[in-house]
């Protein structure tokens, strides 16, 4: 057999010194666009809205293996830190679009009723040219509901924009919500609502009893199991009893499973015929000690999915335009007390006193209101339903809401025009930063500060500002945007 | 006794005659504010501007201890807002098919002066706004420039506006002439030239150089197709036109006298939303369009921040709500601007109109003051 021969010191001294030289050799390496994402990050002397309300003048920011580990004045940036001087420019926590369908592939929606269907699973993480260019918008992660039109729908997801993301990248929460829109705007009928209304109060119904069949057969699977167990251990005193039973060293219990089971019948003559006979006779002396397993309900996934919401896993976005439909989600979500998170919002600003009171969290995504004059969806828009509900003590949000293939979602435009028409400018940033994370329960997002995930925008001016252009973009400290001049820039 | 009371009456006659037959001085208003957009564009700041009846008088004089003083601390006057291409108050539809070449259509027939539209755009700050047919004749008829108000606080028709023409394919219908583009082409050219030979006498107007007409022109093509007309029978004209700046701007540039840009809405497309930008920087004057009602009151403020999102200059973006749709819709001799002599029609907003975060603080049209947000009649017109 070959045996290699043994290195001799001089030969592992030169290995050393490949290594060196190897080593040396690839350190430039470091500097490469591919590497260089692996390397720390400093963004500074920018002025930093950290998201909740604090802005920091002069800041830079330290960013290590995608999350944020110091903002401040002063940072130390350690030795192989790639340095980005923004000076003269904000830094915001990537924006946060919490109802639009952008990104979406739509083909109508999904039916009523299926409550299985996924949002994550119709957003089109190919569509590199429409999620640059919400980037260049400042938004890096969108709520996508799965919206039917009317009754209850799918489960929306949160999705980050990656361009060319891997999915377990781009979407990061799979199940956030379950879908549910009263909408009697385009019916064909005078009784559309209460239609919907009943067909939505049946399929919770349905999900009540959906549980308690379950949890009655479970019950009863539990009794069968211990009656079994406990005629196994008095089964030596039950076969004297049975005179009729010729096989005597056979358990009564494994007899009568025979009798009960979904084994197909023996044919006629033969011995097991017989020993069926004997079985069916012991079935009429054993009548009371019958023991009959319980038959299984059949699986519903859509009962299982709203159940969800009732046990709290899973919260409940109801979407509403008009007062009368918000009033019936409302109701509807204190009936079967599941957490509600109010969406469309058009009119809410009539019912806000309400809303205030059960402390109803709106996601304003109606498009805007007309001049002209219209009955149905746009009569209840507002331009100022944002301001009004938030001096009422709800908490307001925003989304781009219906967003087609090909736009674009300007969420800190949207924002703005509201603080145009009354709202608070911190709160309209919040809502669409700190708030809006944690409205989706991922509080590492939506912030500057040290442990946040590194979701930052780098603007030419304050978000809100007239002209205010994006020029980097990083998504978990991975550069995904970067602005290439197309614009003028 | 008598001879006494005889004399008193004739002296107050005499006095009477005299008051009566001197006209009455016009009313100076002076706004009190921190900045102005000035005719280029940009915010300059200063301390008061004086109108005298409905005109602007003066821009940073001295305080006039006998007018009427409006204080709006910190805040920025700018000028009206112009939509160049609006519907707004019409009754039943701009839209006469009967015949694709009808030059004597006017627009301000379908006016309805007591619509409420025009209210909720006045507190948008919308003090002028066109008519414009619908896109369904080669020859449409002539725009009708409106005031937002006026006498009896009334909007009335300020002047006859530029003719519109189109090259839309909504031109091209099946039951009458043009029925393909083809057609469409060659009955334009045929109607222009004559008008030009002079045996049209209802086109005379078009190529007689007062207000550029107005092209619809949906494809890039259509603007060439424009453009080569206007060298040839000699007229100006703005093309309404977004989808293919990227080409148009670049290649015509300066040629290109006037481009309306829009409707923008807040989730328009990248390449839509660029279309301003491009041909500002090539040469081209870009006015955004609100396309009111069809849209919200702010929707020439929502176009003009979307644009500005996308390579228009800020200057230009405010420009493009106030002067270029004036000179489009041939008024920019009479407003648009902060000029002396031209018409009082203003906005006073509480920061920089291009922001959307800025409010309606008061809206001034010919001097008058016809809206001021949270006063005693809140919403209303005084």
């Amino acid at each position: 057999m070959y045996q290699p021969p043994l290195r001799a010191a001089s030969a592992v001294v030169s290995a050393r010194y490949r290594l060196f030289v190897g080593l040396l050799a690839v350190l430039p390496g470091l500097a490469w666009p591919a590497a260089a994402q692996l390397r720390p990050l400093v963004l500074q002397n920018a002025t930093v809205l950290t998201g909740d309300g604090k802005t920091i003048e002069g800041a830079s920011i330290m960013i290590n293996s995608g999350r944020i580990t110091a903002v401040g004045p002063r940072v130390d940036a350690p030795f192989l830190a790639r340095k980005v001087d923004a000076r003269g420019k904000f830094v915001t926590p990537g924006l946060i679009d919490l109802h639009t369908t952008f990104g979406l592939v739509l083909d109508g929606g999904t039916g009523g009723g299926l409550a299985t269907a996924a949002a994550a699973d119709a957003f089109n993480r190919f569509a590199e040219d429409d999620i640059r260019a919400a980037l260049r918008q400042g938004v890096t992660t969108v709520y996508v509901p799965a919206r039917p039109p009317t009754g209850v729908g799918g489960v929306g997801a949160v999705v980050r924009l990656i361009p060319g993301g891997e999915p377990n990248d781009v979407v990061l929460k799979r199940e956030a919500a379950l879908h549910v829109t009263i909408d009697a705007s385009n019916s064909q009928g005078p009784l559309q609502r209460v239609k919907a209304l009943t067909e939505l109060r049946k399929l919770m119904r349905g999900a009540k009893e959906y549980r308690e069949n379950w949890e009655d057969y479970l019950e009863e699977l539990k009794e069968y199991e211990e009656k079994l167990a406990k005629e196994a251990k008095d089964q030596p005193s039950e076969g004297d009893k049975t005179a009729t039973n010729p096989a005597g060293d056979r358990k009564p219990g494994r007899a009568s499973r025979v009798a009960d089971g979904g084994k197909a019948a023996p044919p006629p003559g033969t011995p097991d015929e017989k020993k069926r006979e004997d079985a069916k006779g012991e079935k009429k002396d054993d009548k009371k000690d019958e023991i009959k397993k319980p038959a299984q309900p059949p699986n519903d996934r859509n009962a299982a999915t709203i159940l969800r919401v009732f046990d709290g896993e899973l919260v409940l976005r109801g979407e509403a335009n008009t007062p009368s439909d918000i009033a019936a989600v409302l109701d509807l979500a204190i009936e079967y007390g599941a957490a509600l998170i109010l969406e469309g919002g058009a009119g809410a600003h009539l019912l806000a006193d309400r809303i205030a009171a059960a402390r109803v969290p709106v996601v304003l995504s109606a498009p805007p209101e007309t001049v002209a004059y219209a009955a149905g969806p746009t009569e209840f828009r507002r331009a100022d339903a944002a301001a009004v509900l938030a001096r009422a003590g709800v908490d307001v949000y925003f989304g781009t809401g219906v967003v087609s293939a090909g736009e674009t979602p300007r969420l800190a435009l949207l924002a703005a025009r509201a603080v145009g028409h009354g709202l608070d400018s911190d709160k309209a940033l919040a809502a669409i930063t700190s708030k809006a994370a944690d409205l989706l329960g991922l509080e590492e997002l939506g912030r500057i500060a040290p442990g946040k995930q590194a979701d930052l925008v780098v603007w030419s001016d304050h978000p809100f500002a007239p002209g205010a252009r994006v020029e980097r973009v990083l998504v978990s400290g991975r550069e995904v945007f970067v602005a290439d001049g197309a614009e003028g820039e | 006794m008598r001879p006494r009371c005889l004399l008193a009456f004739a002296l107050l006659a005499v006095a009477a005659g005299r008051a009566a037959a001197q006209t009455p001085a016009p009313p100076t208003v002076q706004i009190e504010a921190a900045s102005y957009v000035d005719p280029n564009g940009a915010i300059v700041p200063f301390e008061r501007l004086t109108i005298r009846g409905e005109i602007i008088a003066g821009i940073g004089a001295a305080a006039d201890e006998s007018a009427r003083r409006d204080e709006y601390p910190g805040a920025v006057v700018s000028p009206g807002l112009i939509d160049c291409y609006t519907s707004l108050g019409v009754r039943d539809g701009l839209n006469e098919r009967s015949d694709a070449v009808q030059p004597l259509l006017d627009a301000a027939d379908a006016f309805d002066r007591y619509s409420n539209q025009i209210t909720a755009a006045l507190r948008a700050g919308v003090t002028t706004f066109a008519l414009v047919p619908e896109p369904s004749n080669l020859v449409g008829g002539r725009v009708a420039v409106c005031q937002a108000s006026g006498a009896a606080r009334r909007p009335h028709v300020l002047r006859e506006g530029p003719m519109l023409l189109s090259l839309s394919p909504e031109a091209f219908l099946v039951n009458r002439e043009p029925t393909s583009r083809q057609g469409g082409v060659d009955l334009l050219r045929r109607t222009l030239a004559a008008a030009k030979a002079g045996t049209d006498p209802r086109l005379k107007q078009l190529l007689e150089g007062g207000a550029p007409a107005m092209l619809i022109a949906p494809a890039g093509a259509d603007v060439f197709v424009g453009s080569e007309f206007a060298s040839e029978f000699g007229f100006r004209f703005a093309a309404v036109h977004t989808r293919d700046a990227h080409v148009v701007g670049p290649q015509l540039g300066g040629k290109l006298a006037y481009a309306i840009v829009g409707p923008l809405e807040l989730d328009s497309d990248v390449r839509s939303a660029r279309a301003a930008g491009l041909f500002e920087r090539h040469g081209t004057a870009v006015a955004i369009a609100g396309g009111m009602p069809a849209g919200p009151a702010d929707s020439v403020r929502i176009g003009a921040a979307v644009a500005a999102r996308h390579g228009l200059g800020v200057s230009a973006a405010r420009r493009a709500m106030t002067r270029v749709p004036a000179e489009v819709l041939g008024v920019g001799d009479l407003t648009g601007q902060i000029k002396t002599g031209l018409l009082a029609d203003l906005v006073v907003f509480s920061g920089d109109p291009l922001d959307l975060r800025s409010r309606v603080l008061a809206v001034y049209v010919g001097g008058r003051l016809v809206y001021k947000a949270g006063g005693p009649k809140a919403g209303r017109l005084p």
